[in-house]
């Protein structure tokens, strides 16, 4: 049974809610095989805002993926609200991604030909979500990111900013427990990347598990706690907790 | 998934229609065309024997024809008349040749007596005038030979029979079918008062008679046929003709022009089936980001498999739905022209049953079609369907240019078209078969246009068929045709009335190796000798009779036997022909008399002029009818309208695909075309690169559709051919140059319109302009 206030709180685990174990990607190439994300290793407890940062090409967005289930790991294990996902079929893996995680990306990804309402709603009608109660848990949702006027408008007709809680509103859809964003703030200016970055924040405040890819310190700092990553392999976290031992230092 | 996910299938299938409603048009198009045409051809073959059944059942006609001498005709009506299994039988019609004439126009004719009242149990029925009062000087002209000649009821005729000419007054039109009409069955058939017939006289032993009858018990109509053929006295011939074979002679006819149409059809299928796989390819790879937002967000390849065939299974349905539609209107205007050529009235059958299978096919292949495309779709994973448009093309793009040569126009042309190599590769591949749709359509157009210029076996180089009224000697018209200026050649043909294996047929016999007699075999060989013959398909259709087999040649009391030699495609009297060599006739009948002579006029001479002299030379007693307008099938003209139809309608979809295809695949260039401009490309440089980038598309498609498309045509007429006979594959060489061209307008327009916008946009709306 989904949920559908926005502020429902999560039972408490006794289980992280995220859990990597020894994960690793590769991607074939032409002459030679690129690893982006290497034996990578960490758990991350229930509520938490976690940020993952490093520089450009480092792996955090692959790994961001293979945290929501939209690529699939070379070897490793991943447990994500109590699912071991790579061994997910594909029918199981689609359930995943539209009950259990939510999604944002840097470049919004709407659906350029349906409006904003239908972009919001496209995961509930998908989860079968009655007519009646999806209506009116979009256009709250649509209120909550503060665009409730631009239900009827389509992506194109919204300046960034607008489209990017669009984006969020329709990742909180299925209320999921697990919110991933892949550098959320990155195509928004100061101003909008701010109140972006606020209304996350208040998803956290509320139980919402969330992990958000950033190669920005500053907004990086919003999280309680950063996962360091570099050529593919997880460094430290920035909470001064020690790094998995497989995470080699940080020279 | 439950179906209540199929509010979303409608959410995004609803917003793809009103965006780019145009390829659901293509494929809605393509669909509709097949099923009107592959639906109307089977309609239309179901329908012919099914509008004779209903006709017989109007008309309660009889299950039967007996021919037989006129003089022995009333013996063998009283006995037939008294047979347990016989339950009702016509009047006796005799029958005598002659000729017709009316308002400057003559036919050869078959006359019969007509009784005084429509009978109860008959094959006429009166579709303008009415029946005349037995004592009046009225003739009715069977529909066929009316509208030849362009006679009405009211009109004077002249008829011209054994024994003398006679004016009489046009009554009215009658169908019968107890015949194919003219001039699909010559002479043309003329119907008498009682009155008229004494008057017209003639020689009672020179003439035949018939009487249909009704039997009781269908199933043994066979052999109640051969009981009754049992009745007549020894010597005298005695042909059953069960109605069914009209029916079954006209096979060969319809289902030679059915065959084009279904030529059609099965090429229109075949094509639907690869536009749809190309463009669902094609919208895969457009759609590539939309479909990994919406698998990152919870579908899985299932649900956009669904999403697809449900937006392309609307789409096709509509297209059956409507084409079943066009279906039934065109089955119905074909059945109608054919079956008025035999006299019936037009019935569908099967309508249901076949529209709903070839329906059926239809979707299956649209379905199909999808799971074709979207095979392989789960390898790649969202997060690679998101990142779609952004890596791999200008990567590819820019290795395309630097192992490129020449100058930077061809290289930036084709850099574009190698940096996306899947959407290349399947529009190359969309244009190949627009372009042999083309072809196909302009050559088949061809070739059933010259099916239908020399449609049958005999005549076909000659201008005239010159018959004369038996008071004029044979030897007297063959030397007026030596002696007129302005005829090149002459040929005498012997037309007779014979049995074969105890069926009735027509014979005709001609002297051999004539060059300009085309005969189109269908099986077997030509002849060889004197006692061999050739059979028409109508007449081995309806016997069983097949190349060597010998059989029983009777013309009258006199008789032969023969060894069938071949079977040719015989269009005329529906290929109830059987035809040997002169010399073989004038073996069993040695006074045998030519039917009519065959004429063919030199070279610029001035027909009417040249039919004057000859007609002044003998009297006025020949009646001139030109080869053409005698024997050329009527349908063939109806038929070339319908698929000219058809095929611009086929061309003008390939024309639609080609056009969608170019425009999604100059669409994407638009974010490469863009960038280059942000980085200083001069508008020229790109529209010098859109150029050659239009020419390495199409190119390569052109070399390939022509000699792909004449193959593969020919190849499909050739098939054709082994089924109904002599279908000679035309490829018109002026008509693909001109065509082609036009065809091509289609990709460049495609190419060219989002080419352009592209060029006249600022370099961030262009890069704007990607999906």
């Amino acid at each position: 049974m989904l949920k559908y206030d926005i502020g429902s709180e999560i039972e408490p685990l006794t289980v992280p809610m995220i859990a990597v174990r020894g994960l690793t990607k590769v991607f074939p190439g032409g002459t030679a095989d690129l690893s982006a994300v290497s034996e990578v290793s960490f758990d991350l407890e229930p509520g938490i805002f976690a940020a993952i940062t490093g520089p450009s090409g480092s792996g955090k967005s692959t790994l961001l993926h293979l945290l929501g289930g939209i690529e699939k790991p070379t070897s490793g294990e991943i447990h994500v609200a109590g699912k071991e996902i790579q061994a997910l079929g594909e029918s199981e893996l689609a359930t995943f991604r539209l009950t259990q995680v939510g999604f944002i990306f840097q470049a919004f990804h709407l659906i350029p030909n349906l409006t904003i309402f239908n972009n919001v709603a496209m995961p509930g009608l998908l989860a079968g979500v009655a007519s009646g109660p999806l209506r009116t848990r979009v256009m709250t949702l649509l209120e909550t990111v503060g665009i409730r006027d631009k239900a009827d408008r389509l992506p194109h007709e919204l300046s960034g900013g607008q489209q990017q809680r669009a984006a969020i509103a329709r990742a909180l859809v299925n209320d999921p427990q697990v919110i991933l964003a892949d550098e959320p703030t990155g195509n928004l200016d100061s101003a909008a990347g701010e109140a972006v970055l606020q209304l996350l924040g208040e998803l956290n405040d509320r139980g919402k598990t969330l992990l958000m890819v950033t190669h920005d310190p500053r907004i990086a700092s919003w999280a309680g706690r950063q996962l360091r990553m570099r050529d593919g392999r997880l460094l430290t976290t920035a909470d001064g907790g020690a790094a998995q031992a497989s995470a080699p230092q940080e020279p | 998934m439950t179906w209540r996910a199929l509010r979303a299938y409608k959410t995004i299938a609803v917003a793809s229609v009103r965006q780019r409603w145009w390829e659901a048009a293509v494929q809605a198009g393509v669909a509709l065309l097949t099923m009107a045409v592959v639906g109307a051809g089977l309609l239309t073959s179901f329908s012919v024997p099914a509008s004779y059944a209903v006709t017989k059942q109007q008309l309660n006609a009889p299950d039967l024809w007996v021919g037989t001498l006129s003089t022995s005709a009333l013996a063998l009506y009283a006995a037939v008349g008294q047979r347990s299994d016989v339950s009702a039988l016509t009047p006796i019609y005799m029958v005598q040749s002659g000729v017709i004439r009316v308002g400057g126009k003559e036919l050869p004719a078959s006359i019969s007596s007509l009784p005084d009242q429509p009978p109860p149990v008959g094959s006429l029925a009166v579709t303008a005038g009415a029946w005349p009062a037995p004592d009046a000087n009225a003739v009715l002209l069977e529909r066929g030979a009316a509208q030849s000649m362009g006679v009405t009821p009211g009109s004077e005729a002249t008829v011209v029979g054994g024994g003398g000419s006679l004016s009489l007054h046009v009554a009215g039109v009658v169908r019968d079918i107890s015949r194919a009409s003219y001039p699909l069955s010559t002479p043309a058939a003329v119907y008498v008062t009682a009155s008229a017939w004494r008057t017209l006289g003639g020689d009672p032993a020179a003439g035949a008679a018939r009487f249909g009858a009704k039997v009781r018990d269908l199933s043994r109509l066979r052999a109640t046929a051969r009981a009754i053929r049992d009745l007549g006295p020894a010597g005298v011939p005695i042909t059953i003709n069960d109605g069914a074979l009209v029916v079954e002679g006209l096979s060969p006819l319809t289902f030679a022009l059915e065959g084009f149409l279904v030529l059609f059809g099965l090429f229109g299928l075949v094509a639907c089936l690869f536009f749809i796989v190309g463009t669902t390819r094609a919208d895969l790879i457009r759609q590539a980001r939309t479909l990994g937002i919406l698998r990152a967000t919870g579908w899985s390849l299932r649900h956009v498999r669904r999403l697809l065939m449900l937006q392309r299974g609307a789409a096709v349905l509509l297209g059956v739905i409507l084409g079943a539609l066009a279906a039934v209107v065109l089955a119905g205007w074909m059945t109608g022209q054919v079956v008025q050529l035999m006299g019936l009235s037009p019935a569908l059958d099967a309508a249901p049953a076949v529209l709903a299978s070839v329906a059926g096919l239809i979707l299956l292949a649209a379905i199909g079609a999808v799971r074709l495309a979207t095979r392989g779709f789960g390898r790649t994973s969202p997060a690679t369907m998101l990142a779609a448009g952004y890596r791999q093309p200008p990567s590819r793009l820019a290795r395309s240019l630097e192992g490129g040569r020449g100058g930077l126009g061809p290289r930036l042309g084709a850099a574009l078209l190698l940096g996306r190599p899947g959407r290349t590769s399947t529009a190359v591949a969309v244009l190949l078969l627009g372009l042999v749709t083309v072809i196909f359509t302009v050559i088949t157009q061809a070739s059933l246009s010259s099916f239908g210029s020399q449609p049958s076996t005999w005549g076909y180089a000659y201008d005239w068929r010159v018959d004369y009224v038996k008071g004029l000697a044979a030897p007297d018209v063959q030397r007026a045709l030596d002696s007129t200026a302005g005829i090149q050649g002459s040929v005498p043909i012997y037309d007779l009335s014979a049995t074969l294996d105890g069926n009735r047929t027509d014979a005709r016999f001609v002297t051999p190796n004539q060059d300009l007699l085309r005969f189109h075999l269908l099986s077997g060989r030509a002849i060889g000798s004197d006692s061999e013959v050739l059979i028409g398909a109508g007449l081995a259709a309806s016997t069983g009779l097949a190349p060597g087999r010998s059989v029983v040649l009777q013309l009258g009391t006199d008789q032969a036997t023969v060894q069938v030699a071949g079977v040719y495609r015989e269009l005329d009297n529906l290929g109830q022909v059987v035809l040997g060599r002169d010399s073989l006739l004038l073996r069993i009948r040695p006074q045998a008399t030519p039917s009519y002579f065959l004429a063919r006029l030199q070279p610029g001479a001035n027909a009417g002029s040249v039919r004057s002299t000859l007609e002044q030379s003998v009297g006025g007693q020949v009646v001139v009818s030109p080869v053409r307008d005698s024997i050329a099938v009527p349908l063939g003209n109806v038929f070339e309208a319908v698929l000219l139809i058809l095929g611009f309608g086929l061309a003008a979809v390939a024309g639609m695909v080609m056009f969608a295809m170019t425009m999604i695949l100059a669409d994407e260039h638009a974010f490469v075309i863009g960038i280059l401009k942000a980085i200083g490309a001069r508008r020229r440089q790109l529209a010098a690169s859109l150029v050659w980038a239009a020419g390495f598309l199409l190119l390569p498609a052109v070399v390939l559709a022509v000699p792909a498309g004449i193959l593969l045509t020919a190849a499909l007429i050739g098939g054709l051919s082994a089924v109904i006979g002599g279908v000679d594959a035309v490829v018109p060489a002026g008509g693909l140059v001109l065509a082609i061209p036009i065809a091509l307008l289609a990709p460049l327009l495609g190419f060219a319109i989002p080419a352009r916008a592209a060029l006249a946009a600022s370099p961030l709306e262009a890069i704007g302009m990607e999906r």
